[in-house]
């Protein structure tokens, strides 16, 4: 291909890649435009959160005894009752509000919550947890006030086996049913109750009484005191786990309903329940502080910085200056495009992310011009000069590399959102000039020639 | 002239330690203790005017304000929690008396519901950084040490620890002496400077080494 007419191709590509980003791409859907590509995505510290506040529970609970002082079920003629609260004074201690803030902590770890505030009232147990808004906010709610109480009652209300007994919690699924996928909890009990579960399994069962009626010896499992099942066992359970199934389906909606379920009831019960009983106060949505018009002023400071540095270019390196300004161009334009296809969540963090790639992919642009400076003439050193500067660079932005390929693995949305936009800046700067940068700047040191 | 320079900085991170071991780091608004302040105004309101009544009653800079829910009729107002009861009580209602002759409303202080928001400690919100950027460190490390073995595989890994350690030092005592508040963009300001840093030493050692090869080059041409 002819040389002017390479770059012409290339700063024309470069002009199209950066109306697509900046302005979209639209196209006409019934009586609006609609913009193919993909919105941008923001965190909570720029669009909004969630506010769940849950306060100590005041309720009490109604304790009936009968004529002789005996707790019994309901309310009896002659019989006298008491409120107790469902938090005792005794129980209510700072050590149980840090207790219940580190378990609430766990669980939102544990259901994938990538980002929340907490914030904890040490003298009076009140805690408020900021959440982002998403599909995982209500549940994310929920796992803040249960309690996460695990009992095996017998038909009487005895408790036989309760939290301590629990080791952990599976969930699983299998296909080999021919109805679909079966999903099913594992109840893994510690090595001290594995007995006691063997015994359970044996006593509680079907059999035949002497009059050939079948008598079922049933057992109830309940979480918060809200009966999961009730049964009673088929075989005699020795290895101290207890699976129990939620059911089986070839939908995958249904599915994903029971794997749901059974992960937030396994994120509830392997944090242990709080020592304290809490109740939702308030649960709303807030609106971010931040407007985009708080951006206006350090885009117009940053934009003005940049306008000069691009000025800089072009006096100190001329010609080769203004191509690798429309190369800087297209570089931005691919990173952000990059952004919203991969539907990257940006924070604050990662709009320091984009700042700091934009930053980096200058410094690189001077270097290269820098060390191609005066070998115009001589074609040969002067792309030995290009490969050797655009090297010494990848080898100096590698640590980069890795810090944004470490932060990617990151459960936590702001280093993500940094680490996952640093990762795509210094890989697509490293390819882009590479080649783009590269094939401009050699087309016109030829033309030159 | 360097050695006054590192005297400076050496005196700033003392100073910044000392700072933050005895007062500690000014946390900003939304990570300190506040007063939550939510109003209801069913008129529809401008977050500016409802920031400048706030400020006039409450006499602080540091005012936060919030829509709550997306229908527009009930605004969340944040202050510093520095007020006693008595004091808070007086102002809330000059601030309800404000905005209802504003929005022509005719709100009673008991529409508007107040709430005492603790802090949120500042190492929750450091820790997952400290954790992953650690993981980073070490494999960085690894690699310089590999990379600029040439250089010296101690002073290289040495020069990198002392850099990347001292200059976050500098920004947070600058941050305590300063009293700047610590904000939302305290921490990527912290890590726009540990990629920098890095960036810079990774140059340095890049033109080391060359110069190194220049060197080797250049004695082997005259041998």
């Amino acid at each position: 291909m002819n040389r002017g007419l390479k770059i012409t191709f290339i700063t024309l590509l470069i002009v199209l890649l950066s109306i697509i980003s900046f302005a979209g791409l639209f196209v006409q859907d019934t009586k609006f435009m609609k913009n193919l590509l993909p919105d941008y995505t923001f965190g909570m510290d720029l669009t909004g959160y969630r506010t769940v506040t849950v306060k100590v529970s005041d309720a009490t609970n109604t304790v009936y005894y009968d004529k002789d002082g005996n707790e019994v079920d309901s309310e009896q003629e002659d019989g006298t009752s008491e409120e107790v609260p469902v938090n005792s004074e005794d129980i209510l201690t700072k050590d149980n509000y840090l207790a219940v803030k580190k378990i609430v902590q766990a669980r939102l770890n544990d259901a994938g919550i990538s980002e929340y505030l907490v914030r904890l009232n040490e003298s009076d147990g009140t805690m408020t947890v900021e959440l982002p808004e998403n599909d995982m906010t209500n549940t994310a709610a929920q796992l803040i006030s249960s309690i996460g109480k695990f009992t095996i009652e017998d038909e009487d209300g005895n408790v036989l086996l309760d939290n301590s007994n629990l080791d952990e919690v599976q969930v699983g699924y299998n296909n080999a049913s021919t109805s679909g996928t079966s999903v099913y909890m594992s109840f893994v009990f510690n090595k001290d109750s594995i007995e006691k579960l063997k015994e359970i399994s044996n006593t509680y069962v079907s059999s035949t009484d002497d009059s050939g009626n079948t008598v079922e010896k049933k057992v109830s499992m309940k979480i918060d005191d809200t009966t999961l099942l009730e049964t009673s066992f088929d075989e005699e359970i020795s290895n101290g786990i207890l699976p129990i199934s939620l059911g089986t389906s070839s939908d995958s909606e249904t599915l994903s309903s029971y794997i749901e379920q059974a992960s937030n009831t396994a994120v509830l019960l392997n944090n242990g329940p709080l020592p304290i009983t809490y109740t939702i106060d308030q649960n709303r949505y807030v609106k971010s502080d931040i407007e985009i018009t708080d951006f206006l002023i350090p885009a117009i400071v940053l934009g003005a910085i940049l306008l000069i540095a691009f000025i800089a270019l072009i006096i100190k390196y001329k010609k080769l200056g203004l191509l690798g300004i429309i190369s800087y161009i297209g570089y931005l334009a691919l990173l952000l495009i990059i952004i919203r296809y991969t539907n990257l969540v940006i924070t604050i963090e990662g709009i320091f992310g984009v700042l700091m790639s934009a930053i980096l992919n200058y410094i690189l642009l001077v270097y290269i011009l820098h060390s191609i400076k005066n070998k115009e003439k001589d074609l040969t050193a002067y792309k030995h000069a290009y490969n050797k500067s655009m090297l010494s660079m990848v080898l100096v932005l590698f640590p980069i590399l890795i810090i944004g390929i470490v932060l990617c693995f990151a459960g936590w949305l702001p280093i993500y959102s940094f680490g996952t936009i640093i990762f795509w800046g210094v890989l697509i700067m490293a390819i882009w000039n590479a080649f783009i940068t590269r094939i401009l700047f050699l087309s016109t040191i030829k033309e030159n020639n | 002239m360097k050695k006054v320079l590192y005297a400076i900085l050496i005196c700033i991170i003392i100073a910044g330690i000392v700072v933050i071991a005895t007062i500690g780091l000014n946390a900003d608004l939304i990570y300190s203790k506040n007063i939550e302040i939510d109003v209801p105004i069913d008129n529809g309101y401008e977050d500016k005017d409802i920031e400048a009544i706030a400020k006039e009653v409450f006499g602080e800079e540091d005012v936060m304000v919030q829509d709550i829910e997306l229908f527009g009729d009930l605004v969340s107002i944040k202050v510093p929690d520095n007020l006693s009861e008595d004091d808070l009580n007086a102002k809330v209602e000059e601030l309800n008396n404000k905005i209802n002759e504003k929005y022509s409303l005719e709100n009673k202080v008991d529409d508007i519901e107040i709430t005492h928001n603790p802090k949120i400690k500042l190492s929750s919100l450091i820790l997952p950084y400290a954790v992953t950027l650690s993981i980073s460190g070490v494999i960085i490390l690894v690699y310089v040490a590999i990379r600029y073995k040439k250089l010296g595989i101690m002073k290289t890994l040495i020069t990198y620890i002392l850099w990347i350690v001292a200059t976050e030092l500098i920004l947070l005592s600058i941050i305590a002496i300063t009293r700047y508040p610590v904000n939302r963009i305290v921490i990527p300001m912290g890590l726009l400077l540990l990629v920098a840093v890095i960036t810079i030493l990774g140059f340095v050692n890049e033109s080391k080494l060359a110069k190194l090869a220049l060197e080797e080059d250049n004695n082997s041409k005259k041998k």
